[in-house]
């Protein structure tokens, strides 16, 4: 056995050409898995990173007793491994503030002390004017303004155990500094008690204040907050979320142990980390789509290489046999051969999956420990597909060969079992039975079940490969008995000529290799378009979820805590690149019949020109229309599909809306509507439900006609906003508060939405795998012909045939493979996408109607199969030109 | 060693093939020593020898598919050049072969295997098939045209290659063991045909057999031993008779 051993080993080295074809062919597979696995691994660790991003502080540590110091607590927490910043924060309320003379004061407010660290560290001290510094006190916008206080000027603090004096260091970004008011997560979720008037004062000035400030925790007579903010170093975190949630709590749990009794931590990465692992799973899912069918083409293709050389392993295995070796011997030989050949594809397929997985998901998204971890991965992969395209073929033709001798007579009626057994029928009848059962069920839907992947409803993904399984047999079925129709009718058509009619003649009679390799292109031109318009319509739709969520390119939503006037921020609105803007009221408490709705005003022409109103949004499909009905009508109101359907509300019907009015929430103004159209989805609206009304007729009853929204257009991509969204930030005057958000930053905040993730890296992956499939199944194609043409191709060469002729019936062979395999594969991918793109669909706020087809991809998809066609062609054009016509027909 | 005839003509060249001082060597393995054969005009030659004496080798280099190391080949007054033109020409005009294992392209008819070298020619279709239809005919397969190879025996697939060899009126027809795979019966019934159809059509027939029989049906017989030809004097032929009376020249050489 030692023996024959040393024979297969130097055997998969002696004949270097088909080891390796089947070694290119089985890395190409394994390099697809390998990149989809790294892709998936730098997904995760982008989903995780994204969502904890906007979390500046991982850890707050609250004081539960008197006896907390947060100055001692944040020394000792920031000797701790894996504590990057601990630094402390004192909050404490105010009974108001006042300027030195007295004239002016304020309500009760919040004062914060803390170090220069923090400020550092921590966004939520951000100054628009001054700095922090061991001066004075850094005053709120709005008290500011109420005070007419700027920096340099004094500031009188009146706490219920005193009153102190601090001369103004600068003045506050107020909606920076919102997230200290919450005491549990200071995040930008949830209601803050936001209070206008707020002083910061640095750690030592507030420590050596006068006592009757300080006292606080000491006396017990004001209420003090003593806080330590952490933050964690996140490089030691798993790239899984739900492996960082854990490393958070473990890092919680150490530091609460340290100070038990005193303090109480808060961890701000829970929520974050909870809604990531949702987002993982769902990629999770996505990838699954869109991967396996990728690598179930790999595999076939690899089986095709070692198909080329099927004839001289044959020849090979009998000669194994004639000299005396036994079937185990003969196995050996073949699993020896496997294993050289699985374990160098493995590798190769791990360094190019490594390398395409880098360049689509960007130099250094792939760490090396991914790489490490997708080793096994690799082998396994490797390994497998070794089997399935080299033992198990050896295997049968072992069998076949001791058959042979046997003389047994097997019957066979030519077809394949699975063929004889309707396996395609079968898979296609359970892709649309797990498709109705998805769709009983919701459709993609993973189960909130803490975050764990075996929570998911598996059969989700089934119907989708089992649609693949069914139509890829049922398209070998169909080819086999279309194939000579349609070349035929190409043949005629195309005037191929007496060659070109030898050619398709040929293909015709014989059409087992050309059915494979159609089958092969087809399947990959369809798992790459799906793709392609999978990953283009996602974002598509991507950048509708954020025009629909922003409304349009910049949003500004004024708070009502303002105080400037109410018109102060528009010129502000008016940038460089701004073409229009829009501004519109919104009443979250008007009352229709006993509910509260919500209701917005708007200024139509102004409107219509600046929001993002697609004719989707509008239930008879048409904008314009629509808005026309609402402009010419003073009273006309839209009413959403949601209330619509609940109160089977139809055109021309009267809706009688109450609005609020200043004297309270008790007190209303009632408004006399007609219903002029329906709407499917408002601009900026997150809510399904609303109503839609002219700015004039609430205007009208409104004590103050501010505009609670405005929305800007502009001439610019949504990349390149950021310039704009900044400059109206910084026109937006003293004293008004305003967030401002753009498509850029919507999208990004999005962060617990699966719309985040970035398949574009994993499209393009795919694609170019497609490319080298496509070319790797042409030249696989080619050559097999020629193997099993050979004598042919020599014996026409010898009849007259010149090299060019032959040449040309290869290529006609070719072109028809590949004309037939993109024709058949766009069909298919189509249907694939569009599956796709259903199931998946319900992550979008719109869900889309169908995929985008027509991209750029998609012609670099089907260029890419033709150029690798083309190759394929060039490649065996030169084979051609080498073979030895003599020494081809001598063989036996 | 050599088999040159005299030269039959009194200007020019009118062998319808001779290769002068060819020989042949793969590796360092010298399969064919520097050789010379010249075939008359519609002569009928055997080549006999055992396997791996040169026959097949020498057969491809008269034929043109293999190159000679030296010496060189001439088909009626042209010497073969080898460019890959000028071969495609040779084939299509000059030299018909036929195979032992027939060489018939599986998906084409009978009639369109006979008509392959004239599609390759250019030759219009209808010319093409009344050609072929009529060669057919001449090997007795006239009923068999649209048959697909597969769909006919070992003796009907050799006759197709047969009158395929004949399609474009060659001047040499060179056939490598055309009854190898056939019985002896069909063997010569198939060698009888080829013989025959070559005679009246003119072509010189060059056969490359281990079949003695077949040979005999030629008008010369060639013996090849390791890679040279083997040629007996008359005074050498006179001695064997002496101890053999009725040895034939053939079995003498032997």
């Amino acid at each position: 056995m030692k023996g024959i051993l040393f024979y297969a080993f130097r055997a998969s080295f002696r004949d270097p050409r088909r080891s390796l074809s089947v070694t290119a062919a089985l890395a190409l597979a394994v390099g697809l898995t390998i990149s989809t696995v790294l892709y998936v691994a730098a997904s995760s660790r982008a989903l995780t990173d994204a969502a904890l991003r906007p979390v500046a502080a991982d850890l707050v540590a609250h004081g539960t007793t008197d006896r907390m110091s947060p100055v001692a607590v944040a020394a000792d927490y920031r000797i701790q491994p894996g504590v990057k910043v601990a630094e402390p924060l004192i909050a404490a309320d105010i009974t108001s503030m006042a300027r030195t003379d007295g004239t002016k004061s304020t309500g009760a407010g919040r004062l914060y002390a803390t170090t220069d660290a923090f400020v550092r560290t921590f966004p939520f001290v951000v100054t628009v004017e001054g700095a922090f510094d061991n001066k004075g006190a850094l005053i709120s916008q709005a008290t500011a303004s109420h005070l007419g206080l700027k920096t340099g000027d004094t500031v009188v603090v009146t706490s219920a155990s005193g009153t102190a004096s601090f001369p103004v260091a600068g003045i506050l970004d107020s909606a920076a500094s919102e997230p200290l008011f919450s005491s549990g997560d200071p995040n930008f979720e949830g209601e803050f008690a936001i209070v206008p008037d707020v002083v910061v004062l640095p750690l030592s000035v507030y420590q050596a204040s006068p006592a009757a400030l300080v006292p606080g925790v000491v006396q017990g007579k004001a209420p003090l907050d003593p806080q330590v903010y952490v933050q964690l170093d996140r490089t030691q975190f798993s790239a899984s979320p739900a492996r960082a949630q854990r490393n958070v709590r473990n890092f919680a749990f150490g530091l609460e142990r340290r100070f038990t009794g005193q303090v109480k931590i808060t961890n701000n990465d829970e929520s974050a980390l909870d809604r990531a692992k949702k987002d993982v799973i769902g990629a999770d899912i996505i990838f699954i789509f869109l991967g396996i069918p990728g690598v179930a083409v790999a595999g076939f293709l690899a089986f095709g290489a070692t198909q080329v050389f099927r004839e001289e392993g044959r020849r090979e295995l009998a000669l194994l046999r004639a000299r005396g070796a036994g079937p185990r011997q003969v196995m050996a030989v073949a699993a020896c051969n496997a294993a050289v050949v699985g374990l160098l594809g493995s590798v190769a397929g791990l360094l190019i999956g490594w390398a395409v997985a880098s360049l689509a998901g960007g130099i250094g998204a792939v760490r090396a420990s991914d790489v490490v971890s997708a080793a096994p991965v690799a082998l396994v992969a490797g390994l497998l597909l070794t089997v399935l395209a080299l033992v198990v073929p050896a295997i049968f033709s072992l069998r076949n060969e001791i058959t042979a001798e046997q003389r047994r007579i097997t019957r066979s009626n030519g077809a394949p079992a699975w063929q004889r057994y309707w396996l395609d029928g079968i898979a296609l009848g359970l892709a649309a039975l797990f498709f109705f059962i998805t769709y009983l069920t919701g459709g993609f839907k993973p189960a909130n079940a803490e975050g764990q992947n075996i929570s998911l409803a598996f059969y989700v993904f089934l119907g989708p490969l089992f649609l693949w399984l069914g139509l890829t047999l049922a398209m070998q079925r169909v080819l086999g008995r279309l194939l000579p129709v349609v070349l035929l009718g190409a043949g005629r058509f195309l005037r191929l000529g007496g060659f070109g009619q030898v050619a398709t003649r040929d293909l015709i009679r014989r059409p087992g290799v050309a059915t494979t390799t159609t089958t092969v292109v087809a399947l990959t031109v369809a798992f790459a378009l799906s793709v392609i318009a999978f990953t283009t319509t996602y974002q598509h739709e991507r950048t509708r979820d954020s025009q629909y969520v922003v409304g349009s390119d910049i949003r500004v939503a004024v708070s009502s805590a303002g105080i400037g006037s109410p018109t102060a921020i528009e010129p502000a609105l008016r940038q460089p690149g701004v073409t229009n803007v829009t501004g519109f009221m919104r009443e979250t408490n008007a009352l229709i019949g006993a509910q509260r709705q919500t209701v917005y005003a708007i200024d139509v022409p102004s409107f219509r020109q600046t929001a993002f109103l697609p004719d989707s949004f509008f239930v008879n499909g048409n904008a314009s229309s629509t808005l026309d009905a609402l402009a010419n009508t003073p009273n006309g109101v839209l009413v959403s599909r949601d209330e619509l359907i609940k109160f089977n509300i139809q055109l021309g019907d009267p809706l009688i809306v109450r609005l609020p009015t200043s004297a309270g929430e008790t007190s209303f103004t009632e408004l006399n509507l007609t219903v002029v159209g329906f709407v499917k989805y408002f601009p900026t609206s997150s809510q399904d439900s609303d109503f839609i009304i002219n700015r004039s007729a609430m205007a009208a009853v409104r004590p103050t006609p501010r505009n609670d929204i405005y929305l800007v257009r502009t001439s610019l991509d949504a990349t390149q906003l950021a310039p704009v969204t900044e400059a109206i930030r910084g026109a937006i005057p003293l004293g008004t508060q305003a967030r401002v958000e753009d498509l850029g930053t919507a999208t990004k905040l999005d962060t617990s939405s699966l719309t985040s993730l970035n398949v574009t890296g994993l499209g393009g992956i795919e694609r170019w795998y497609s490319y080298a499939f496509a070319a790797g199944a042409l030249l696989i194609f080619v050559f097999t012909l020629m193997a099993q043409r050979r004598k042919e191709y020599s014996t026409m060469r010898a009849l007259g045939a010149s090299l060019n002729q032959v040449r040309r019936m290869l290529a006609v062979q070719a072109a028809s493979v590949t004309a037939i395999g993109m024709v058949v594969g766009t069909a298919v991918g189509m249907v694939m996408a569009f599956v796709l793109v259903k199931l998946l669909g319900i992550i979008f706020i719109i869900p889309p109607s169908t995929a985008v087809f027509v991209s750029a991809g998609t012609w670099f998809l089907l260029g890419g199969a033709i150029i690798g066609a083309g190759a394929a062609m060039i490649v065996a054009a030169g084979a051609l030109g080498r073979s030895q016509v003599a020494s081809i027909l001598r063989e036996e | 060693m050599n088999e040159r005839q005299e030269n039959p003509g009194e200007s020019g060249n009118s062998f319808a093939i001779d290769a002068q001082a060819v020989s042949r060597a793969y590796g360092g393995y010298e399969a064919l020593h520097s050789t010379d054969l010249a075939i008359r005009e519609a002569e009928q030659v055997a080549i006999m020898g055992p396997s791996g004496c040169g026959k097949t080798t020498l057969l491809h280099i008269l034929g043109g598919l293999d190159r000679p190391g030296t010496g060189r080949v001439l088909v009626g007054d042209d010497e073969i050049s080898y460019r890959d033109g000028d071969l495609t020409r040779l084939h299509r005009t000059a030299v018909g072969f036929v195979f032992q294992g027939y060489g018939l392209i599986p998906s084409l008819t009978a009639a369109e295997n006979v008509e392959f070298t004239m599609l390759a020619a250019g030759v219009e279709a209808e010319e093409r098939r009344t050609r072929a239809l009529a060669l057919l005919s001449a090997v007795e397969l006239g009923d068999y045209s649209d048959r697909y190879p597969e769909e006919l025996s070992g003796g009907q697939r050799q006759r197709v290659a047969v009158a395929r060899s004949l399609a474009h009126a060659p001047s040499v027809v060179l056939a490598d063991e055309p009854t190898g795979n056939l019985d002896r019966e069909t063997g010569m019934l198939v060698i009888g045909l080829l013989s025959r159809v070559c005679r009246e059509r003119g072509a010189a027939l060059v056969v490359v057999t281990h079949d003695a029989e077949v040979a005999a049906q030629m008008e010369r017989v060639v013996h090849m031993k390791d890679g040279n030809i083997l040629v007996l004097n008359d005074v050498q032929f006179a001695e064997r008779l002496q101890r053999a009376p009725h040895m034939t020249r053939m079995e003498a050489v032997q």
